[in-house]
């Protein structure tokens, strides 16, 4: 009897504090691995992982979601994160988390744009993003087809405009501020405007990122608001959809990668780092519609050249500081408070 | 005896079974109610000034953004709960009472398409019936455009197809238990037909079906991954609560709470609604003397049968499609008219990873699942008292939470010291085995009631002490029943999405997530592989499940 | 070894309801004791407290010399056959058997060997690999009073055993039982709702109702000495018709008879008739006037329900090997009864005043 009990005992110890241990000893693990949290979409991403996996035979672990989501983790997650690197979104979604990244000086620093670098060497950016407007033309005539932000206003587009929430979607938010700057500024006047943009949604927006150019190509919505490379990828691969540059301007908006701070695999997540910002990888971009971040790397002749963006500043500090602020409003104009 | 002293004096004094209970208490508290308490404390927690507030709830009915969600989800799983029923109780009888051939195909089908995720469904309608879907294109040629799947005709459409094999399980019990006499003396007092199956055969199966009812209303209202990938604009509520908790700002973890709190109330007052007004009127019959089988003319046989098959098909055509693509060569996101198995070398390199942890994960927590449903339903049915009694009432709690809020009370519980488990396998297994462990003390709990008492007390008369008979007697009898209730959970497991998608991390991700992750970057080849490695693995699963019931197991 | 078991003034109860009140036995070693009573009367509760699986709240149950109240059900060294047999499922023939002495840490070769022998008494030798689902209900029977009886239990214990089988079996068995029972001359206590089969059976009996001893006795002490209207009437069929005792005699009408009472008593009585205690004439006699309802024939004998002039119905049995008419309804016939055999009863105490 009192051996079964001792044997019991120590077995129901085991049992609920087991999990506990087991979780100190995932803790503490180190492998040759590297855990990326991305958002890009994996059609041109997942080619480059494969090809650092092979390269380095380091394993990478994916959290693919969409930006806001990863920065949400990360935060969470800041007593013992479980990230190495965040890939995707603005810069502005990483000012946000500016001290729960990791400065590195990486391979290639001055090989690279200065208006794509952090001054303090915690986020690099691996492509530029400029935001764009896109219409279907077999539904939108050219007499109507948009021009610029100003446009969206049209009561034609009432309810059919496809815009992914700024809350999640990095590139939403992007646009979020493009918008509100080149209507007139964090101002009443650029608030009217933006006010006017969500009635015109029907305070509605689309569940992801990709759905701003998708919606469009597939006739759901009329317009959208996508981010570039989205946008080219399916006008160039035959889809109703036309690209526009808005008038009042977009942005060249550094789209980043960092190394989070205190990860398990930093070094790791180095290489990784100075893999996307070679010669070799950024030279592949243009392919996958985007626009590489090396000087020494031409932009391919279908792209509208980086100085014909406008001349709106992206002001990550700036924009990062206040990012709450401007989130919060706009929610409250979604939510209708 | 001195000096093993107090420990042992303890011991003795509360005994083996005193041990469990407080130790199943002590999971049972820091577990599930210390992380719900503490949910449910947040979510009337105002701003720095106000300890109570009611804020979150005052902003949740007053603002539509968020009521509206309320109102979202309550249309989808109303009419999913009529659509279920109207669609599963007649199919139900007829498959049950008409001589329909190929019954237990029929049956295999629908249980498949009943234990597969649900957002495996919304999945395939994307890519049958989505902007670029297989079918759309197909009438898009000959100029038809059938209206967008997403929002809330997709939901509707992916829960009632999804969620109507409950009520046809259901149905077929209830008429196999039938007691026929009770229809042939309608017959004999001169009542037939249509009359006699409204006034006696549907109000003595009415409880049942308004059971699954219930079960489809709570699950529809519950799911997460379906309305993340199809619901789009048409926002239901745990979407939202995920929104909520998710959000870049660092979330608004006390208005997440309060919405999480009302989900519960919601699926609480459905189950309670019925269990205190149709429910409570159930008839057990014996099911000695079950309606015979009748057989059809050859047309109603034809149209019956084909319209029984063709609705089985369609509850199955998830997964067929799924494994049809998985086949179908990609590029980008297009499929392309080629055949190709890249999408599982692609896999393979990639995800890998996600397969092992998915069955490791699941295996863990079904053997947890057993031991705890073993011990607890042990100690809720012989030696029942007032603690047990509680304990069962907590136990059956997660019963009404939806998978989504689990993750949300789990993460927000520990990620913090000293309970620092965010990102790690264990917070996933325990939330699987929470999920579950409702469904593992019922059907322990209804095993022991059917195991009669004496073969416990032929053991002891025969000289062997209480707790050595039930580790050689009572354990091994129960142990049949209770692994395949762990199959049972262990597939749904496999399937698990809401909680998981909440508290996996990147060296955590499974089966499930990867889907999910990879169909919202349009890596439809990669998630119909895995959709397929998954659906392979439940109906492999059930097969093991009926060789142990011998046939005789119910799923549900 | 067998033991004498004493029960000496026990109680069982359960929360306000008392299931068993003050019950006090001596059961001789060896010797055959049923408990015998209607459902609810309290026997299976008294055989569970003597095995161990319910508590006893006062007096004491001894084996012998040994008080076993404080003793675990799995040290009293019972044998218990139960009502639904309990083999175990999982485990064959041989491991059924096998597994009290196991739990006594006997030998290989021993428990071989006792199993064999046992399997040998019970007759099962061919089923020793067989599973349990393999067996009849007859068969399994068997098995479970080989299962009791081989780890030679102080006292044996059976609950109702014969009562899942039907009823050529039950008593094929009840025999088996009795005979291996004499055979081990081993102490046992049988609970049965069946009064037949308590009489068939039994050494001794104890007729029990709401938790008390109404009789104790041998069957046939019980049988045609009834101490109170409750065993004559559960026991056996009996007629009980309202008389009058005056001066030693019972007064019905015009028709009387002596009664051999035990004291003297006046007044009101119940006469108790059990149908072959009485006998039925179409001449007309001293006896009293009744007409016959209804007639049974019933082989070697007919059953006639006869109504009496004062309203009252009672049972008669005539035996064909005895002769006589055979009556049909409506027949007018005078009754006497056999005075020897008849009991009589106090009115209001329906204690036996014989």
């Amino acid at each position: 009897m009192k051996k079964v009990l001792v044997f019991v005992t120590i077995l129901t110890l085991v049992a609920s504090f087991g999990l506990f241990a087991a979780a100190q000893a995932e803790a503490k693990s180190q492998s040759n691995e590297v855990t990326l949290y991305y958002s890009h979409s994996a059609d041109w991403t997942d080619p480059l992982i494969k090809e650092f996996q092979d390269r380095t035979g380091i394993k990478v672990n994916l959290v693919g979601a969409p930006t806001g989501e990863l920065v949400a983790r990360i935060r969470a997650e800041k007593d013992n994160p479980l990230g190495d690197l965040l890939w995707g979104g603005g810069s502005d979604s990483y000012q946000v988390i500016i001290d729960l990244l990791e400065p590195y000086e990486h391979a290639h620093m001055n090989q690279v744009l200065a208006e794509t670098r952090d001054p303090g060497n915690r986020w690099h950016g691996t492509s530029i993003d400029p935001m764009v407007i896109v219409y279907n033309p077999k539904l939108v005539s050219e007499k109507d087809a948009p021009k610029g932000w100003g446009d969206l206003l049209n009561p034609i587009f009432k309810g059919r405009i496809a815009h992914a929430d700024p809350v999640r979607s990095g590139s939403a938010f992007m646009a979020l501020v493009i918008q509100l700057f080149t209507m007139g500024g964090d101002n009443e006047k650029g608030w009217k405007y933006m006010s006017d943009f969500v009635d015109n949604l029907e305070r509605k927006v689309v569940g992801s990122s990709t759905l701003g150019f998708k919606g469009p190509a597939d006739g759901e919505y009329l317009v959208g608001i996508a981010y570039e490379e989205g946008a080219l990828r399916y006008a160039h691969s035959g889809a109703n959809l036309k690209v526009v540059y808005p008038v009042e301007g977009s942005s060249k908006v550094p789209s980043p990668i960092a190394i989070i701070k205190n990860g398990k695999n930093t070094e790791n997540a180095k290489k990784f780092v100075d893999f996307i910002l070679s010669a070799d990888v950024q030279s592949k971009l243009g392919d996958v519609h985007r626009r590489a971040v090396r000087t020494d790397i031409q932009l391919p002749a279908y792209m509208t050249p980086n100085e014909k963006l406008g001349d709106f500043y992206w002001d990550t500090v700036w924009i990062g500081e206040n990012k709450d602020r401007l989130l919060n409003k706009w929610k409250d104009l979604i939510i209708g408070k | 005896m001195n000096d093993q002293s107090a420990w042992t004096r303890i011991v003795n004094r509360i005994g083996f079974w005193g041990i469990v209970i407080i130790t199943i208490f002590a999971l049972a508290i820091l577990f599930l109610l210390y992380p719900l308490f503490g949910m449910i404390a947040r979510s009337f927690q105002g701003s720095e000034d106000r300890i109570f507030s009611l804020a979150a709830y005052k902003d949740f009915f007053r603002l539509p953004y968020y009521y509206r969600t309320l109102k979202h989800s309550f249309a989808v799983s109303s009419l999913t709960t009529l659509f279920a029923v109207l669609l599963g109780v007649p199919f139900g009888f007829i498959v049950a009472r008409y001589n329909i051939p190929g019954k237990k195909i029929l049956n295999a089908m629908v249980v498949i398409s009943l234990l597969s995720p649900p957002f495996i469904g919304a999945y395939s309608w994307i890519v049958l019936l989505g902007r670029n879907g297989f079918i759309t294109n197909l009438l898009r040629l000959i100029n038809i455009e059938i209206p967008t799947i997403y929002g809330f005709r997709g939901l509707l459409l992916v829960f009632t197809l999804k969620l109507f094999p409950f009520v046809y399980m259901y149905v077929q019990g209830a008429l196999q238990s039938f007691d026929n006499s009770l229809e042939e003396a309608a017959e004999n007092l001169g009542v037939s037909g249509v009359k006699k199956l409204l006034t006696v055969t549907f109000p003595l199966i009415l409880p049942t079906i308004t059971a699954g009812a219930v079960i489809v209303f709570m699950t529809s209202m519950a799911d997460l991954g379906t309305p993340l990938l199809i619901g789009e604009g048409y926002k239901v509520l745990p979407v939202l609560v995920y929104e909520e908790y998710m959000g870049e700002l660092g979330g608004d973890a006390v208005m997440a709470s309060a919405m999480s709190v009302i989900i519960i109330i919601c699926t609480l007052s459905v189950l309670l609604l019925q269990r205190f007004t149709i429910g409570r009127r159930s008839y057990s019959m014996s099911g000695l003397n079950p309606p015979p089988i009748k057989k059809l003319k050859t047309g109603p046989f034809i149209i019956l049968t084909t319209l029984s098959y063709l609705i089985a098909i369609i509850a199955l055509s998830p997964q067929i499609t799924t494994l049809v693509t998985s086949f179908i060569k990609t590029q980008g996101p297009i499929f392309v008219p080629a055949f190709s198995v890249k999408s599982y070398t692609d896999v393979w390199y990639k995800l890998s990873a996600n397969i092992t942890r998915t069955f490791l994960y699941s295996t863990i927590a079904m053997v947890f699942m057993i031991i705890i449903g073993i011990f607890t339903s042990y100690v809720i049915v012989r030696r029942k008292s007032n603690l047990t009694a509680v304990l069962d009432f907590i136990l059956m709690s997660p019963y009404v939470i939806p998978g989504s809020v689990i993750g949300i009370i789990l993460i927000m519980a520990f990620n913090k010291p000293p309970f620092m488990l965010a990102g790690t396998a264990s917070i996933l297994i325990i939330s699987y085995t929470i999920r579950k462990i409702p469904y593992i003390i019922r059907s322990s709990t209804g095993i022991l009631y059917q195991l009669d008492l004496s073969s416990e007390e032929a053991s002891i008369n025969l000289g062997v002490p209480p707790l050595k008979t039930f580790f050689k007697i009572t354990a091994v009898l129960m142990l049949p029943g209770v692994i395949s209730g762990g199959i049972l959970s262990w597939i749904s497991t496999i399937n698990e999405l809401s909680s998981t998608m909440i508290l996996y991390s990147g060296r955590t991700g499974t089966i499930s997530v990867a889907i999910y992750t990879e169909i919202i970057k349009d890596g439809y080849g990669t998630a119909a592989a895995l959709a397929s490695i998954l659906t392979l693995a439940t109906v492999l699963s059930l097969f093991l499940f009926n060789r142990l019931t011998k046939g005789k197991g119910s799923v549900i | 070894m067998s033991q004498p078991l004493s029960i000496n003034d026990v109680v069982k109860k359960y929360g306000d309801f008392t299931a068993i009140d003050g019950v006090t036995l001596d059961i001789q070693s060896g010797e055959f004791f049923t408990l015998l009573g209607p459902s609810g009367c309290g026997k299976t509760t008294l055989l569970r407290m003597i095995a161990g699986f319910n508590t006893i709240e006062a007096g004491q149950i001894a084996f012998g010399k040994r008080v076993i109240n404080k003793i675990p059900a799995h040290q009293r060294n019972t044998g218990m056959v139960f009502q639904n047999y309990a083999i175990f499922p999982h485990l064959s023939v041989y491991d059924n058997i096998a597994y009290g002495l196991k739990a006594r840490k006997f030998s290989a070769k021993a428990i071989d060997q006792k199993v064999g022998e046992v399997l040998d008494l019970v007759r099962m030798s061919e089923y020793k690999n067989r599973q349990p689902s393999q067996l009849s209900g007859g068969q399994q029977q068997r098995i479970a009073l080989a299962r009791a009886i081989v780890i030679q239990p102080e006292v044996l214990l059976m609950d109702e055993p014969l009562s899942n089988l039907d009823a050529k079996l039950r008593v094929e068995m009840r025999s088996v039982i009795k005979k291996i029972q004499k055979n081990l001359n081993i102490t046992t206590v049988y609970v049965t709702h069946d009064q037949e089969e308590a009489l068939a059976i039994s050494d001794r009996i104890a007729v029990m109702n709401l938790g008390t001893i109404q009789q104790l006795g041998t069957p046939l002490e019980i049988y045609t000495r009834p101490s109170n209207t409750f065993v004559a009437d559960f026991i056996g069929t009996s007629s009980f018709i309202d008389v009058t005792i005056k001066d030693s005699k019972v007064l019905l009408g015009s028709y009387s008879f002596p009664a051999a009472l035990k004291h003297p008593y006046h007044g009101q009585a119940i006469l108790a008739v059990r149908p072959e205690e009485s006998f039925l004439s179409l001449e007309e006699n001293e006896g009293l006037k009744a007409t016959i309802n209804f007639a049974t024939f019933l082989g070697d004998f007919i059953n006639y329900e006869v109504l009496l002039e004062s309203g009252e119905t009672i049972q008669v049995n005539e035996y064909l090997k005895e002769g006589g008419t055979i009556k049909s309804a409506g027949d007018q016939v005078y009754v006497t009864f056999d005075a020897e055999k008849v009991n009589l009863f106090d009115l209001s105490t329906k204690e036996s005043l014989i």
